[in-house]
């Protein structure tokens, strides 16, 4: 126990000091701890062989990372790469392992059972390295990183079979049929159990565990799972990756899978350090010291080999550049290779000194892999000349430039609808189940997990997204996406809405594009319609004609009344203009209520002159036509902020949209011709107004008609609105005929009177 | 010229443009008008180029209706999509112009 600190601490010190040092080449931490494991087993004279615990903790580096590989493959998500996991791996392996294999038969002179096993060996490449940088860059979803994720897949799930193979070659004490049988019939009871407690207990399980929104719980529920899943494949005689792999593979299907890769990231990628670290005390530098030769030769030549047979394989159903990248990516020999010979050794199936060779030729071809693929392009272009056509449309082929939305809340989803109809590409992430599901329902793109997750976020890219916003309600939950979100990277942009001028000030340490004083902002707002609303109001309502009127001369009176009741019906056009225009509900209602103050001022004039003043029979028939339109406009002005609502809903709707604009620009034509009317009556203006307002047998029947009996199949909503607005349009037709006849009355009592 | 017109037997056919709005009614009601003041007597509006109408545009058709009244002349629409034949019934104008499908059977009507 002594002796293990110092070698932690030495282990620890290395790994950083190498991968910082690394990190400015670029490289991965993969090197760095391989190269930490040989400095280590160099120092402290350490073998990993014999030292079971330190292999126990290394395999489940591998066993976490099968995990999280199976969390990316749901069973309708293998069926989605069928191609690329069955028809391309399975000829990858296939074909490149008997390649392999007689190369291993001539090289190292080895019986044919080894040669095979060894040749299948070097046919499997590294999952860790490869999916790792994939994934880190984006290129997982380009064409060539699909195909490099199905033949992984392929060969991960080939490490089974390969170590079955080394277990049936070795066993003399039962038949191969025996064997063969035994095997099949664990992997059926293994399979069914995983399959049976993944598909129907973890996910209720994982219900339950998020409901007490323990951190602590959920993380050990998911440890359980690994570690038990792995557990029931080993007792059955598999690989505990195998088992490891079916769990991911459960949880896939489940909402609960971004968040458990993000939790269990942590862990699987220092488990992994530390297989790394003991690839890299497996390296014995005296055998590479006098082999240094055949060891770089055979790296070259195997990589060849892979790269040449798996081109071969793609190039009939892929272009010449997707399948040169896939090629050079699946080129190194793989961490399971690591796995496959330590077993030849342990089996005596190869002599040792082959084994480290072949070792030191697997580290090294790792050690090449992300210099191969951090400098993909430049080596394709040795080979292929690419277009500037070809590079943009693989560039977008990669997520990115997209809006990260954290919190689908009441803002969250206010927010995200808006960015839907703006066409902008958002994901969501929640740890509201609620909130999840409405955001399925709403069919918007979401991940299920905690906002202020660093591997969550970054695995949904957050430094490639256009913005991130956080639509949550608490300052506290900000706070700490916002902490996140800058752990990550300093200079990210972050969106969010607070609620008062101290949140703001809480927040200022983080770096904000934007921070919105959420109630401040709504009440600016508020307020600024509202101030704008008065004004308007205030601006048509005021008195042009009626400031002020005498009732001793009521003939001037009569007359101020009706021409400032002819401006009623300016303030009806305005009202039809904002409608035209679309402005805000806001806006027309400052209208209509403007109608409400200025006709009440009328109303009473009227009233007051009809009540108080020495009327002559010609007045008292003129106050009492003014009255009756005064009704009328009152009854129009009413009609039309209904008909306004109604409109705007028929609107909404693609099929009725065009009728909203046709029922505007109709009755503003006949409101026009009434203001023609009332501000310059003329008998003929009057004779067309009584002619296209004259109801009988001029409905809107015809309208109904089409809209109601057709194939239109609007709904019933649609349909009431319809129905409802094509009344109030023949209402206000009527109405705008039945006021130009009291202008028609008006006129002739003006004729005979004066 | 967003406004099309040409004369067949004493008779004025304007064919308009895409839209017939605030922007092209001017337009056409200054070929229409001057056409009646040199004497024409029927004005035939041929609406099959056009996809919208405006108060506008409706509003030249109320227009050359009153003009061509005291000469006993009339004014009549032909080709009229389906957006520009709601408006007309909105609008009442059905009830004031005759609206006929084709432009040969708006000439029709004259003989």
């Amino acid at each position: 126990m002594q002796n293990i600190i110092p070698l932690l601490i030495a282990t620890v010190a290395i790994a950083t000091v190498l991968n910082v040092f690394l990190k400015r080449f670029n490289m991965p931490t993969v090197i760095g701890y391989i190269f930490t494991g040989v400095i280590i087993g160099r120092i402290f004279n350490l073998d990993v062989h014999g030292n079971a615990s330190l292999e126990h903790i290394a395999e489940f580096g591998v066993v976490f990372l099968m995990f999280t590989i199976g969390l990316e493959f749901s069973v309708s998500h293998l069926k989605s790469m069928k191609k690329e996991v069955f028809f391309y791996g399975f000829s990858q392996v296939f074909i490149t392992g008997i390649v392999l294999a007689i190369a291993s038969n001539i090289l190292f002179d080895v019986a044919f059972k080894t040669a095979i096993i060894a040749g299948l060996g070097l046919t499997l490449s590294s999952t860790a390295i490869v999916l790792k940088i994939l994934n880190e860059s984006g290129q997982i979803n380009t064409d060539y990183g699909r195909n490099s994720l199905g033949i992984l897949i392929f060969q991960d799930i080939a490490v089974i079979p390969i170590l079955l193979m080394i277990t049936i070659f070795t066993n003399d004490d039962k038949s191969l049929s025996t064997l063969l049988i035994e095997t099949t019939i664990d992997a059926v009871i293994a399979l069914f159990i995983l399959i049976v407690i993944g598909k129907y207990i973890v996910a209720y399980f994982f219900k339950i565990v998020a409901s007490t929104n323990s951190k602590e719980i959920y993380m050990g529920t998911i440890l359980l799972v690994v570690v038990g899943s792995s557990y029931i494949a080993y007792y059955f005689g598999f690989s505990n990756s195998l088992g490891a792999f079916i769990a991911g593979m459960m949880i896939a299907d489940t909402i609960y899978k971004y968040q458990v890769e993000a939790d269990l990231i942590p862990f699987r990628d220092l488990l992994l350090g530390v297989f790394f670290v003991s690839i890299g005390l497996q390296i014995d530098l005296s055998v590479i010291q006098q082999n240094i030769v055949p060891v770089i030769l055979f790296a070259i030549l195997i990589m060849i080999v892979k790269a040449t047979t798996t081109f071969l394989i793609l190039i009939f159903t892929c272009s010449k550049k997707t399948s040169l990248q896939t090629a050079i990516t699946l080129s190194e020999i793989g961490e399971f290779s690591l796995v496959v010979f330590s077993l030849l050794l342990a089996n005596k199936m190869m002599e040792p000194v082959s084994v480290q060779i072949l070792m030191a030729t697997i580290v090294l071809s790792m050690i090449a892999t992300p210099i191969l693929i951090n400098n993909l392009d430049k080596i394709i272009s040795l080979f292929i000349k690419i277009t500037i056509e070809e590079e943009t449309l693989n560039k977008s082929s990669v997520i990115g430039g997209h809006i990260i939305l954290c919190g689908y809340g009441l803002f969250g989803r206010v927010v995200s609808d808006k960015l839907d109809r703006a066409g902008i590409n958002h994901i969501i992430i929640t740890n509201v189940t609620d909130d999840f599901v409405k955001a399925k329902e709403a069919a918007r793109s979401v991940v299920y997990g905690d906002p202020t997750d660093r591997i969550l976020l970054e695995h949904l890219r957050i430094k490639k997204a256009m913005s991130t916003i956080i639509a949550l309600e608490s300052l506290d939950e900000i706070q700490k996406v916002s902490a996140a979100i800058s752990l990550i990277d300093s200079s990210l942009k972050i969106i969010a809405k607070v609620s008062s001028e101290d949140d703001k000030n809480d927040l200022d340490q983080f770096n904000h594009e934007l921070l919105l004083d959420g109630n401040s902002h709504i009440a600016t707002v508020l307020v600024e319609q509202i101030i704008k609303s008065r004004m308007l109001a205030k601006e048509t309502s005021s008195l042009q004609f009626l400031q002020s009127y005498s009732l001793d001369d009521p003939v001037s009176a009569i007359e101020s009344v009706t021409q400032e009741q002819a401006r009623l019906l300016d303030v009806i056009s305005k009202s039809f203009n904002a409608l035209r225009e679309e402005k805000d509900i806001m806006h027309i209602k400052a209208f209509h209520d403007s109608f409400k103050v200025l006709s009440e001022i009328i109303t009473n004039a009227i009233t007051n002159i009809m009540t108080n003043a020495s009327l002559s029979s010609e007045s008292y028939e003129r106050v009492n036509t003014l009255l009756d339109n005064q009704h009328l406009l009152i009854s129009m002005n009413d009609s039309l902020e209904i008909l306004g609502r109604e409109l705007k809903g028929l609107e909404k709707n693609d099929k009725t949209k065009n009728l909203t604009h046709m029922a505007i620009e109709g009755l503003d034509t006949i409101l026009l011709t009434l203001q023609d009317i009332a501000s310059n009556y003329d008998e003929q203006d009057m004779n067309m107004l009584s002619d296209i307002t004259h109801s009988e047998a001029r409905g809107l029947a015809s309208i109904r008609k089409k809209y109601l009996d057709s194939n239109l199949d609007l709904d019933l909503e649609t349909k009431a609105l319809l129905l409802s607005s094509t009344n109030h349009m023949e209402s206000l037709r009527n109405i705008f005929g039945s006021i130009g006849e009291n202008y028609k009355t008006l006129e002739n009592i003006n004729l005979n009177k004066y | 010229m967003s406004i099309k017109s040409e004369f067949e037997g004493g008779t004025l056919i304007v064919s308009t443009d895409q839209r017939l709005d605030t922007n092209t009614a001017p337009e056409a009601e200054k070929v229409i008008t001057n056409a009646i003041e040199n004497g024409s007597c029927n004005v035939v509006m041929n609406f099959s180029d056009t996809d919208y109408i405006s108060s506008a545009g409706l509003r030249v058709i109320l227009k050359s209706a009153k003009l061509l009244k005291p000469k006993q002349g009339i004014i009549v629409l032909c080709n009229a999509n389906e957006q520009i034949t709601e408006v007309l019934e909105i609008s009442g104008f059905s009830g004031l112009v005759k609206i006929f499908n084709t432009l040969d059977e708006a000439m029709s009507a004259f003989n």
